[in-house]
């Protein structure tokens, strides 16, 4: 009879939690794009200074690099027995990435490039993204946990943890987002009968 | 057959007999040879635990006694409070470092931790995500009758801390425990650890000065 890996799927807690924060950060997006208009949308806080398009097109491309990575790099590895995997913990994945304190260049893959004609589109985009994320981690039975990637500022982190990074990453953005709003020279909102 | 009267001093001897200067001892444990630590893991920490030191000190140097015990309710530390902890928490795990090597079993490369060092201080220092508690052995007690003790009793600490960076030949990346927040760490980012808590703590020292009730003298 052939050795078989114990298959372990997502406790109900693990999914909740990771559901929870993916949901929570993409309705907070969702709530810091409501109603911009161009102006808003392509405003830079500083010469070089990402726009709020920019942030969106980070997560866009954020969202769809972690889930190939996870579905089509990991998922078809054999998962790692217990004495082999990270060692880092949930919580300190999460507070890692919210730590705005600590600041990184955006790796390549993942970095706006600007290649959209409509910014509004992004944050649909990233809300569709989001949606397949979620439903993924929902309904998944796949052992998370077994499977590990390097990620390049945490070092290693398990599939679960790449999950919760997403969902961290994206809250670390939106209080990018929500500050670029609140700068001085934010531009108002246009409205019908401004003089421009 | 090796003639064993006759074999040369090993590094570490010569290190232990003290015949070789420090920047020269400093020199050798740079060797891909050495197990120790790098001369740029030594000048990583050796900067982030002054920098944190020098930040904390600077936020108590010029302190009146009732600005050292002010407190504005009992779920708030005064700033004795806050320095005791950092004291206590880093007596214990530098403690915990320097009886590593002798007490535990070293790991094999591929057996090490792959969390990434500057994870450390993005963790700790990471204040406003959620809040969190300290371990009930470390909360403050009046251990020090006076806030120039204390002080003192903070600068000795850290100034026995940072020798032993400079001058350790322990090969702390072998050895590795857990962290209850951050998760098994090794002895090196256990250094790490002691300075990011002290980072911290002088976060919170800061709110606490800029309280509107923080007494004026």
């Amino acid at each position: 009879m052939a050795m078989t890996m114990q298959h372990v799927s997502l406790t109900a807690t693990e999914r909740q939690a990771a559901v929870d924060l993916l949901t929570e950060s993409a309705w907070a997006v969702r709530e810091a794009t409501t109603d911009l208009d161009e102006r808003q949308w392509r405003f830079e806080p500083a010469p070089g200074r990402w726009a709020i398009a920019d942030i969106v097109e980070h997560l866009v491309k954020s969202e769809q690099a972690v889930y190939q990575l996870v579905t089509e790099k990991l998922l078809p590895t054999p998962a790692r027995p217990a004495t082999r995997r990270p060692t880092l913990r949930d919580l300190a994945v999460i507070l890692a990435v919210r730590n705005r304190n600590v600041r990184f260049q955006a790796a390549e893959l993942v970095r706006p490039t600007r290649t959209w004609t409509m910014p509004e589109a992004l944050a649909g985009a990233f809300g569709a993204a989001r949606v397949g994320t979620v439903n993924f981690i929902r309904d998944t039975t796949e052992d998370l946990r077994g499977r590990i990637a390097e990620h390049p500022v945490l070092g290693d982190i398990d599939a679960y943890q790449w999950f919760l990074f997403l969902g961290a990453h994206t809250q670390r953005h939106v209080d990018q987002l929500r500050e670029v709003k609140a700068d001085p020279a934010f531009p108002r909102k246009q409205m019908r009968g401004d003089v421009l | 057959m090796a003639n064993y009267m006759n074999h040369r001093l090993s590094r570490r001897q010569l290190l232990e007999v003290g015949i070789l200067m420090p920047a020269l001892a400093g020199w050798l444990t740079r060797s891909p040879q050495a197990s120790g630590l790098t001369a740029a893991e030594r000048a990583a920490a050796t900067e982030t635990l002054q920098r944190t030191r020098n930040t904390l000190l600077a936020q108590l140097s010029d302190l009146s006694p009732g600005q050292w015990r002010y407190s504005p309710n009992k779920d708030t530390w005064s700033a004795m409070q806050i320095l005791e902890h950092v004291v206590e928490v880093e007596e214990s795990v530098f403690t915990q470092v320097k009886d590593a090597p002798g007490t535990r079993t070293a790991l094999a490369p591929d057996r090490r931790p792959r969390t990434k060092d500057q994870v450390i201080e993005m963790v700790v220092t990471n204040r406003t995500t959620r809040r969190l508690v300290s371990p009930e052995q470390y909360k403050p007690t009046g251990r020090w009758p006076t806030s120039l003790a204390l002080v003192t009793a903070f600068t000795l600490q850290r100034r026995s801390v940072l020798d032993y960076v400079t001058t350790t030949a322990d090969d702390l990346r072998a050895f590795a425990w857990d962290n209850p927040l951050i998760g098994v760490i090794d002895g090196y980012q256990w250094l790490l650890f002691i300075a990011g808590h002290c980072e911290r703590h002088g976060q919170q020292l800061a709110e606490l000065r800029a309280m509107p009730t923080f007494p004026t003298r």
